[in-house]
């Protein structure tokens, strides 16, 4: 179906009064029309907003004809997906109105509706928009989340939530730093009343906000009345105090919560192998750790409080579907090179449902009370190996790979590409001992020059010292990986925590 | 033989007479032994010294089990630090003066990283910083951080930067 549109975003029409060859003065020209929509991939029945920036040349007509070659789309570019029962790219085409010959395309990924109630779509795109185009991201794996007020039914889609089984909660940007969170959820408070905020630090940042309750919603699965941080920008109150930003070695820099641009996401899904963000350190028979913060008006202090109080995996929260002791991630095999915004799935639950049995991995590893495994990697273990979605690509040590050339010199850039390596991972305890892992690097300033976003081989050197090598989503692409909880029980398998692909 | 080689008990002693006389900063890279006292206090933590001959290194472990690292030159200057655990240090105490450093480092390459070059992308993993002057290393994850930073200028002859973890 086509319909007729007017293009509305003036800022966006640029005239070219110089350009040559068809500057005939009191003719007007459209020269091009660029298209582009967001989210980039939905599911059957949802919505896509796409929008066109017409160029040309004097006072020409900015409008444009809107068509998509399935599904429909409104006059003003909204693009509702068709019913499909696999994959499927649907083109968007705008024509200029003035010169019908002269029109722009792009393309939204159609994925069928998951009909498991534990069953979610990831998809690893560009990530979400920020003034009016993606951020850029490459390895991040994005998936949807609805949150809503405590027991009401006044909820929100939250578009662009990052997949991390390297952290634990629900963590999402504020409007104050641009992401699309407009509802208010209800403040927490500490046992005196103060309202709470927290400081989660990760390896290369932190974030600091608000700790607030919602239902966590995604597929069918329900965390009601959840612990949640809202991620708020280093201008706003309260102010990040200084116990917060000195664990984080940039400092005042190292806050992630200032942009979309800055965090990579709309917010982050820790689906990591704890039940809560914090744990037993955070409470209050323990010494006062700088995580958790009661924030009375005079100002923020650190205090530890109870597990029921501290942002829990929302994985852990899925108790009434029993699917509570891990996760599962789904993710198509990527080729030498990259691919273009592959999807696959976030499943709950572990030996719990048809879609999530354990027999899909070859293997289980056991994880140490770190949540680490061991790898082996040219005759040397690293003994704080991990297994993280949220990193997005391989980082271990081997000075024998040349890192890239400025600016891509954080990455490897192998002088033979691809260059084919193995290691082999080790559970706690030996268990199991030893098993292959074979993985490729390839130059990543090559693979950058694509208009790829996912990629199997994109690596970066990190010291020997560190003990670690890290997986991140670029292992995770063409393997079934499980992520299981401590403590939790797995119906047939280990209790967790274990890592299994 | 160096005279200025102590037994670790020597150390701690006269790191507590300079902690009880000069009460200094939290500072300890670069820094003098006393501070590796501050730090112990600061951490309530137990301390355990091990005199390698060509460094001493002070483990301060933590009662949540975290542990700090400070490698000591014979001269008595503290010329490496490395940490472990579920939260990671506060480096402003840390790195002392070089904090600052390792900050502008970071800023140097985060706005490399976030510029206008369309095929340049954030690298979203361990933090790796390199200078002339200093070496910072981080990696891990929420519930299990490890690292350690070190001036290259001040690291004693026959040490290697790996005897720095």
């Amino acid at each position: 179906m086509r319909t007729l549109a007017l293009f509305f975003l003036l800022g966006n029409v640029v005239w070219f009064a110089a350009c040559g060859g068809n500057g005939g003065t009191g003719s007007s020209t459209v020269t091009s029309v660029q298209v582009s929509c967001s989210p980039t991939t939905v599911s059957s029945g949802q919505t896509s907003q796409c929008s066109a920036m017409v160029f040309g040349t004097g006072n020409f007509n900015p409008a444009v004809e809107w068509g998509a070659s399935a599904g429909t789309i409104s006059t003003s570019g909204t693009f509702t997906a068709p019913v499909v029962s696999s994959q499927t790219s649907v083109t968007i085409t705008a024509d200029s109105v003035q010169f019908g010959n002269v029109s722009g395309t792009a393309t939204v990924t159609v994925v069928p509706t998951t009909s498991s109630v534990n069953q979610v779509p990831i998809v690893v795109d560009s990530g979400p928009n920020m003034n009016g185009q993606p951020i850029g991201t490459v390895n991040e794996a994005f998936v949807t989340v609805t949150i809503c007020v405590p027991g009401t039914n006044t909820c929100q889609n939250i578009d662009h939530i990052q997949v991390d089984t390297g952290s634990e909660g629900l963590r999402l940007l504020s409007s104050a730093s641009g992401g699309p969170l407009n509802l208010t959820l209800p403040q927490e408070t500490d046992n005196s009343g103060n309202p709470l905020a927290e400081c989660l630090v990760f390896a290369d940042g932190y974030v600091w906000g608000n700790v607030a309750t919602a239902d966590i919603k995604v597929s069918g699965e329900v965390s009601p009345a959840t612990p949640v941080q809202i991620i708020i920008p280093p201008s706003a109150s309260p102010a990040v105090p200084n116990s917060c930003s000195s664990q984080n070695p940039a400092g005042g820099a190292g806050n992630e919560g200032g942009s979309v641009m800055e965090l990579g996401a709309n917010g982050i899904l820790g689906v990591g192998p704890f039940p809560y963000d914090c744990g037993t350190a955070c409470t209050p028979q323990f010494q006062t750790q700088p995580v958790y913060y009661g924030c009375p008006s005079s100002g923020c202090f650190a205090e530890n409080i109870n597990l029921s109080q501290q942002l829990i995996n929302p994985a852990f929260g899925f108790t009434s579907t029993g699917d509570d002791n891990g996760v599962l991630i789904q993710l198509p095999s990527v080729p030498d090179g990259g691919s273009p915004n592959p999807t696959g799935s976030l499943i709950f639950g572990i030996n719990t449902q048809s879609n999530n049995n354990l027999t899909q991995a070859a293997n289980v590893y056991l994880l140490d009370n770190n949540g680490n495994l061991s790898t082996v990697f040219n005759g040397t273990t690293y003994s704080s190996s991990f297994v993280d979605s949220g990193s997005n690509g391989l980082f271990f040590p081997d000075s024998s790979i040349p890192t890239c050339p400025s600016p891509n010199q954080v990455w490897y850039c192998p002088s033979t590409s691809p260059d084919n390596l193995s290691a082999s991972n080790y559970g706690s305890g030996m268990n199991p001992p030893g098993i292959t892992v074979n993985f490729s690097v390839e130059d990543a300033t090559t693979l950058f020059s694509t208009n790829n976003t996912a990629f199997s081989t994109l690596a970066g050197p990190i010291p020997a010292s560190l003990s670690s090598f890290d997986f991140g989503l670029s292992f995770f692409y063409g393997r079934n990986v499980f992520t299981a909880i401590q403590d939790q029980t797995v119906s047939g398998g280990p209790t967790g925590p274990f890592v299994a692909y | 033989m160096n005279t200025a080689r102590k037994a670790p008990w020597q150390w701690a002693l006269t790191a507590a007479l300079l902690l009880a006389v000069a009460s200094p900063a939290f500072a300890v890279l670069g820094d003098n032994a006393a501070s590796v006292l501050t730090d112990q206090a600061r951490l309530k933590g137990t301390l355990r010294s091990v005199d390698n001959h060509t460094y001493v290194m002070h483990e301060i472990t933590t009662p949540a089990g975290a542990k700090v690292r400070e490698f000591v030159t014979p001269g008595g200057v503290v010329f490496g630090v490395a940490w472990q655990g579920q939260f990671p240090p506060d480096f402003q105490q840390l790195l002392g003066p070089y904090y600052q450093q390792v900050q502008q480092a970071l800023a140097q390459q985060k706005s490399a990283e976030q510029g206008s070059e369309p095929q340049v992308h954030q690298r979203r993993g361990p933090t790796v910083v390199q200078t002339s002057g200093l070496v910072f290393v981080q990696g891990g994850h929420p519930h299990s951080f490890h690292g350690q930073a070190y001036i290259p200028q001040l690291v004693p002859q026959g040490v290697a930067a790996s005897d720095i973890h």
